[in-house]
């Protein structure tokens, strides 16, 4: 029978639900009816199981095989040929029945083989909204620990020893900001965890929020316990209602059990957390930013002195961390701080989770040690790029973050590693691009993000990253002077240095790595009024390069507008009166043949 | 404790947390700052200031709120700062209209200055210009956010100081402005801090608008003329000609505070329309115009009538207390000496004079100075009674300051929710007409006195928690400050009771609601113990024959006009003596044109105890003379004093309504001690009532008058700006009576009490107890002053729509 299998987990991201639009949830919960093993088989929503390219993936437990939902069609019966085949536990390979290819159990792919997991070590494994499962999991035992038999000095010791640095970008040392936050003496003291990330593409915080909502919790209930505060607040982004809802239940099951509230576990301490749906502006990811939110105002980064361990929110010393950092904490109080410093590097102590993006083939959250190169991250686990395209650049940190070349793909990934070439870790954003990606045009983006999101009180990130912005537009549309490049380099370099905040000292990176990497691409753009990767519209000229074209005709059926005519045998010719620039010619050509 | 640190070479030292921008200007160093406002917290916005440290090259740091640390070798002209501070000015002037000769505040614009000094001459980026706000309809302050460079300085000081929070950044990045909320008209204080701090032509006053240019202007110092508070301005005069008011600065360069009044009510001094060109008599043939010698003449002989007949108490003053402080010692030996008067009032010093008289009385030495920096330094400031800030608008920004201290407490015990009172530490609310009442008590409670009916906070509506920490922070051990806040015009004496009882607790007892010299008058002696209550059913009883009224006019600034307007007709005299010709001018026997305290030169003591020699700082129109220039003139006609005539003995024996003691001789100790002390014990109004009359079926509501922000005096209503700010009668009720009434916001309604009815417009607030409304902006209106009576707080009322019955 099946036995083997007590629950399947199913990944409810919305990354995948994007990919193919099906209702696992309905599909199984309908299937399993239908079975009958409705009463047996329990279904736990979670996120990000595998890589999300393909679709949802379910992944049966315990086990771990995972297994990716294609298609709706015959599901039952896909489904009952999995059951049969997890029968014969002494067959270490399953296949799938329809296909007959081998069903990975989900540590011995490449994908997870690489990985590390501590602060997504419960994802899939355990339902997010139960504490029971997540008492079941070692759940609340590091805080048992840290109450019973650990002072606060010890506390902070013990995460000092593990070396662990603040995930939310900047890699501050997390139990000195802990051991400054406990130094100060005014009450009441708070703890903020900051789950904004704010980030586009990045999804880190909101997967360890809705998977795993109680390490957040417990990570925060002895940071309150380690600096002597005793009020708790989770901003989180308001576009994350799942992760909401998660916290919302989890904080409800703590109370119910004593984690929160007051006297937990008996130890005389109190705390308790409330939740603050953010305001939804990128700078309001930025501590003090976010504290001024918090306090209902609008978000702006303030001025420092005091840091926030001494005034933050309202005054009072407030020790704020990432998410990822606080998930990080109950396993180091519970394995000690030598355990934890024993993997990564040196300077960069634990693991690291990345959300890889872009052109490669498996897209999704990953969690390696620290000191990773970027090669393994992108080739093997990512598995390398989509489609038959080559790999051009990856951009790491977020929006302000760096683009590095093939040639930087054996640096590790440290919080220091990459700073001298001009990129960071940051939050953990990677974003993968393939040689379809003009960099001018890229920098421009991710500018274009900046400026709109800049909080607009200091000169230079308001002014400046714009006036940058004008810059690289003019010369995208070919309008672009040799000056330009100096131009920009200067006001980059200006902003970086006068800017009040981490958004307008970082805005520059992509220009200032594009130019520094790809700075050819750009000279082309201004110099022949060309777009190498044929992406800039105003520079593409819609003729047809007689030396590549071999006169397939598959661009003129995709023209929408009907622009484009071609006798077999014969080049395609353009009528640019009827052209309206789409580019669909030029991406459906397999020979690159149209400039 | 002090850092040291090389500021370009120069040593220099600053106090510990002391910025590296101070240390520069302690060091005489040129820094430039655009956002930079030591009035209110660093933002750190225009990254003008720029600096760099010789031991880490290529690093700017922001110089105005980084601390300054040992060791430091700060550059402030490096080719590298230059540069930034170049290119930041270059950024800033994208988008700002190069209009210079149009813009008001050309000449003494930061930014035009930084561009001058820096030279930046081309305007070398051009993009597409954000929308930005322009405001020309709100009153008194236009807003051109063109030319706004979005330092955040009008956001601060509006949200810090004035606590209003008007202004606020609307949108992000490059679209990022200024603006209301809901883009609306400014619905503010009008304090003008915004203007005071704004760099550029952003924010402008209206009043100066287009009228001359910065350059032109010589400023002069003088005093504000709507309260006591203290406050010193600048007149900016073109020539002889007032073009606007401004503050001088402060001890670190910025403006120091001033309010609405003091900014925009200059027009009151400057070309007020009801200044007569000269005196007037009126007789039985009408009013006719007079030379000096004749109007002085046609005074002087009525009165040496009056007092030779019935003796000097049947003259009675009342003093605004306009005059400086000679010139009230002039009007004290007139009155009181040499014509024997013994009562000298005031209306709209009132409240203040009689709580000064109380403490007099009841403090072993009178209340030392309290200045601004004294209220500061204060831990508990104990409030007692509501309207403190209303009284005085500066104490709004001051408080605030006060309440950016750590661990200062602000307890304001109030029957209404005043400014001070919502942003209390220790708010004790108490209902209206039981505030006296409550005030005894806890007196008597701290005292460690048997209170008759127990402290019994909840028959007084108190919260009985708040109560307790209100005790215990008086027993503590923080220094304590008390101001003690008049009603407007109840007569109540409870509060200056406790807060004397308080004295050998309370570091400062301050007084408010004084007018302009009216400490100055007091410590004059030009004073009584009686009050215009008094007085009024003197001239009722026929025992008070004349009335001399010194910048006061009964008609608009006492309850029930009706009755005021029939006494002064039994009068034999009735004097007015005034810069303004307001409603008794016309009811005058004689009207004398005065100057205002900024056309003659002469001392003056504040509220807080200041003294401060002012001097003329503008032109007297030609038709009008100083008070005491006319009383020592009248004195001089009048020869001999009237004590010496006849019957004068026989009259105050007639009179007999205080059996005071003749006046000290002139020059006696008596005469001259400060602080007005040794007042005769004379106490009639200790038994008036100041409760209320209950609220009633036909009406259901508690109004109590309570004083305006935009200035009750008489001088404040002769303000063409303030008026318009008032919008005429005022009521204020609470959120939900508004809602069961369905009104609309500033809509008329009638308000009725049994004694008379007048139109209002009605605002809501949340915080006001149910069932009570608040009256603004009676003084001065027949028609809100009929729906009141003086001795009582709170009147029954009735609000509606319809028309009253
Ligand atoms: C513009 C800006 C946006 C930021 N957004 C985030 C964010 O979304 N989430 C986050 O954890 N930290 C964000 N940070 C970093 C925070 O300011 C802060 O350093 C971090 O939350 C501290 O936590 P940690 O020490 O655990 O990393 C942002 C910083 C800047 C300058
Ligand atoms: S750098 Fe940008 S986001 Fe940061 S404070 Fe300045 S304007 Fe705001
Ligand atoms: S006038 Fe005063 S209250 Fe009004 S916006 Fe300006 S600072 Fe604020
Ligand atoms: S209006 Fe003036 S004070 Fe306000 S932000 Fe703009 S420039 Fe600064
Ligand atoms: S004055 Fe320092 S940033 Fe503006």
């Amino acid at each position: 029978m099946i036995s083997s299998v007590s629950r399947i987990a199913y990944c409810a991201s919305t990354t995948c639900k994007f990919r193919k639009p099906i209702d696992v949830r309905g599909l199984l919960t309908r299937t399993l009816e239908e079975l009958g093993y409705a009463e047996r088989i329990g279904l736990v929503e979670t996120e990000c199981l595998i890589s999300c390219h393909q679709g949802p993936s379910i992944m049966f437990l315990p086990g771990g095989k995972v297994f990716q939902v294609r298609t709706e069609e015959n599901f039952t019966e896909t489904l009952q040929g999995f059951f049969a085949a997890l029968q014969h536990p002494t067959s270490p390979l399953l296949s799938e029945p329809r296909t007959k290819k081998e069903i990975p159990g989900i540590e011995s792919v490449d994908f997870f083989a690489k990985q590390r997991l501590i602060v997504l070590r419960n994802r899939g494994h355990i339902d997010g909204e139960s504490i029971e499962e997540y008492i079941a999991h070692d759940g609340y035992l590091g805080l048992y620990k840290a109450l019973t038999s650990l002072t606060p000095e010890e506390v902070i010791g013990e995460v000092k020893t593990s070396g662990l640095r603040g995930r939310g970008g900047a890699g501050f040392p997390t139990g000195r900001k802990w051991e400054e936050a406990r130094r100060y003496r005014a009450y009441p003291k708070y703890v903020i965890c900051n789950g904004d990330e704010g980030d586009p593409g990045a999804f880190m915080d909101r997967s360890v929020m809705e998977s795993d909502p109680h390490a957040v919790l417990e990570g925060m209930i002895i940071c309150g316990y380690a600096t002597g505060a005793t009020q708790g607040y989770i901003y989180v982004r308001a576009e994350y209602p799942l992760a909401l809802r998660m916290l919302r239940t989890a904080i409800a099951r703590a109370r119910e059990k004593g984690f929160l509230g007051r006297n937990i576990l008996g130890s005389g301490f109190d705390f308790d957390v409330h939740i603050y749906p953010g305001a939804g502006a990128f700078v309001c990811g930025e501590s003090s930013a976010l504290m001024v939110s918090v306090e209902g105002k609008r978000g702006m980064p303030r001025t420092k002195p005091p840091r926030s361990t001494e005034a933050g929110l309202w005054g009072r010393p407030t020790c704020l961390n990432n998410v990822e950092t606080f998930a990080n904490i109950p396993q180091i109080i519970l394995h000690g701080g030598n355990w934890f410093r024993a993997i990564g590097t040196e300077d960069s102590t634990g693991t690291k989770v990345f959300s890889l993006t872009g052109a490669v083939k498996n897209v999704g959250l990953v969690e390696t040690p620290m000191g990773t190169d970027l090669r393994t991250i992108i080739f093997e686990i990512g598995g390398g790029i989509r489609g038959n395209a080559r790999f051009k650049a990856v951009q790491l940190g977020g929006p302000a973050g760096g683009c590095l070349t093939e040639d930087h793909l054996h640096l590790p990934v440290t919080f220091d590693s990459l700073q001298e070439v001009g990129a960071i870790m940051g939050s953990g954003g990677i974003v993968v691009m393939d040689d379809s990606n003009c960099m001018v045009d890229v920098a421009r983006f991710f500018t274009q993000f900046c400026v709109d999101e800049s909080c607009g009180k200091c000169v230079p990130c308001r002014v400046g990253l714009r006036v940058m912005l004008g810059l690289l537009e003019k010369i995208i549309l070919g309008r672009g002077e040799p000056e330009d490049l100096g131009e920009l380099e200067r006001q980059a370099r200006h902003i970086q240095t006068t800017s009040h905040c981490g958004l307008g000292q970082a805005a520059p990176n992509p220009v200032l790595s594009t130019l520094r990497y790809f700075r050819d691409e750009y000279e082309a753009h201004i110099h022949e009024k060309r777009c190498p990767a044929r992406v800039c519209v105003d520079l593409l000229r819609f003729e047809i390069d007689p030396d590549k074209c071999r006169k397939c005709g598959l661009c003129v059926k995709v023209c929408p507008v009907g622009a484009m005519t071609w006798q077999k045998g014969e080049y395609p010719v353009i009528h640019r009166d009827l052209c309206i620039r789409c580019k669909s010619c030029i991406r459906a050509c397999k020979f690159k043949a149209i400039n | 404790m002090y850092v040291k640190l090389k500021i370009n070479g120069i040593e220099t030292t600053v106090p510990k947390g002391g910025t590296i921008l101070a240390a520069a200007k302690a060091a005489s160093v040129y820094i430039p700052t655009l956002c930079h406002d030591p009035r209110v917290a660093p933002t750190g916005a225009c990254r003008l200031c720029v600096v760099e440290d010789r031991r880490r090259p290529g690093q700017l740091i922001p110089s105005c709120f980084t601390p300054a640390r040992d060791g430091m070798d700060i550059v402030t002209d490096s080719p590298v700062v230059t540069a930034a501070i170049r290119e930041q000015l270059k950024l800033i002037l994208i988008n700002h209209p190069l209009d210079c000769p149009v813009c008001d505040k050309a000449g003494e614009c930061v930014l035009q200055e930084l561009v001058i000094r820096y030279g930046i001459v081309e305007a070398p980026y051009t993009l597409e210009a954000p929308f930005r706000p322009v405001d020309r309809e709100s009153p008194l302050i236009e807003r051109d956010m063109t030319r706004c460079v979005l330092c955040g300085r009008c956001v601060r000081i509006c949200a810090e100081l004035q606590g209003k929070g008007e202004l606020e950044f609307m949108r992000r990045g490059y679209g990022t402005y200024v603006d209301t909320d809901g883009s609306r008209a400014l619905d503010c204080d009008f304090c003008g801090l915004c203007i005071s701090a704004c760099p550029v032509g952003a924010l402008t006053d209206k009043l100066f608008k287009n009228t001359t240019r910065p350059w032109k202007l010589e400023r002069r110092e003088t005093a504000c003329l709507h309260c006591g508070l203290d406050c010193r301005i600048y007149l900016n005069m073109e020539g002889e000609i007032l073009r606007r008011v401004t503050a001088p600065p402060d001890k670190d360069g910025a403006e120091e505070l001033l309010c609405v009044r003091g900014r925009f009510g200059w027009r009151a001094a400057a070309g007020a329309v009801r200044r007569p060109p000269g005196p007037w008599l009126r007789d039985a043939r009408g009013r006719r115009d007079a030379t000096w010698e004749e109007a002085l003449d046609f005074a002087s002989r009525r009165l040496a009538e009056i007092a030779g007949e019935r003796g000097g108490g049947a003259v009675a003053v009342l003093t605004a207390d306009l005059l400086t402080t000679e010139e009230a010692a002039v009007a004290r030996g007139f009155f009181r000496t040499f014509l024997g008067s013994h009562d000298i009032a005031s209306l709209q010093a009132a409240g203040y004079r009689r709580l000064m008289d109380q403490l007099d009385r009841m403090l072993p030495s009178p209340p030392p100075p309290a200045s601004q920096e004294d209220l500061l330094a204060a831990d508990v400031l104990l409030v007692l009674g509501g309207g403190a800030a209303e009284w005085h608008p500066v104490l709004k920004p001051l408080i605030n300051r006060y309440r950016q201290g750590e661990g200062k407490e602000l307890i304001v015990i109030s029957s209404w929710p005043d400014y001070l009172f919502e942003r209390a530490t220790l708010p004790v609310a108490v209902a209206p007409g039981h505030l006296e009442g409550f005030m005894a008590e806890l007196q008597a409670a701290l005292e460690g006195r048997e209170v008759a009916s127990g402290l019994d906070a909840s028959r007084r509506g108190i919260d009985v928690g708040r109560l307790a920490r209100l005790v215990s922070l008086l027993q503590g051990q923080g220094e304590i400050a008390v101001l003690v806040v008049p009603d407007l015009y109840a007569r109540g004496d409870a509060r200056a009771a406790l807060a004397a009882s308080l004295h050998h607790r309370v570091q400062r007892i301050l007084p408010l609601g004084g007018q302009f010299n009216s400490r100055g008058a007091l410590s004059a002696g030009f004073a009584s113990p009686r009050d215009f209550q008094d007085i009024l059913a003197d001239i009722e009883m026929g025992r008070i024959r004349s009335l001399y009224l010194i910048g006061e006019d009964p008609l608009e600034d006492f309850p029930d006009p009706q009755r005021v307007r029939a006494a002064l007709s039994r009068l034999d005299l009735l004097i007015c003596q005034a810069p303004y010709a307001t409603t008794a001018a016309e009811a005058a026997h004689v009207f004398l044109p005065t100057v205002l305290p900024w056309e003659k030169e002469g001392s003056v003591l504040a509220v807080t105890g200041q003294r401060r020699h002012l001097r003329k700082v503008m032109t007297a129109p030609p038709g009008a003379r100083g008070d005491g220039e006319i009383l020592e003139e009248l004195r001089r006609m009048m020869g001999d004093p009237p004590a010496n005539l006849p019957g004068r003995v026989a009259a105050v024996g007639e009179t007999g309504s205080s059996g005071s003691p003749a006046a000290p001789p002139p020059g006696s100790p008596a005469a001259t001690a400060a602080g007005g002390r040794g007042f005769p014990e004379d106490r009639t109004s200790e038994a008036n009532a100041v409760g209320a009359e209950a609220p009633s079926p036909a009406f259901p509501f508690l109004l109590v008058p309570v004083p305006s922000l935009f200035g009750d005096g008489l001088v404040s209503r002769q303000s063409p700006e303030l008026a318009g700010l008032k919008g005429g009668l005022g009521v204020v009720m609470n959120n939900d009576d508004f809602a069961a009434l369905n009104l609309k916001d500033r809509e008329t309604v009638w308000v009725a009490t049994p004694y008379g009815a007048a139109p209002a417009r009605v605002r809501a607030l949340a915080r006001i107890r149910p069932g009570t409304a608040l009256l603004l902006h009676a003084p001065g209106n027949p028609e809100g002053l009929s729906l009141l009576r003086s001795d009582v707080a709170a009147v029954p009322a009735a609000i509606g729509r319809k028309e009253a019955p």
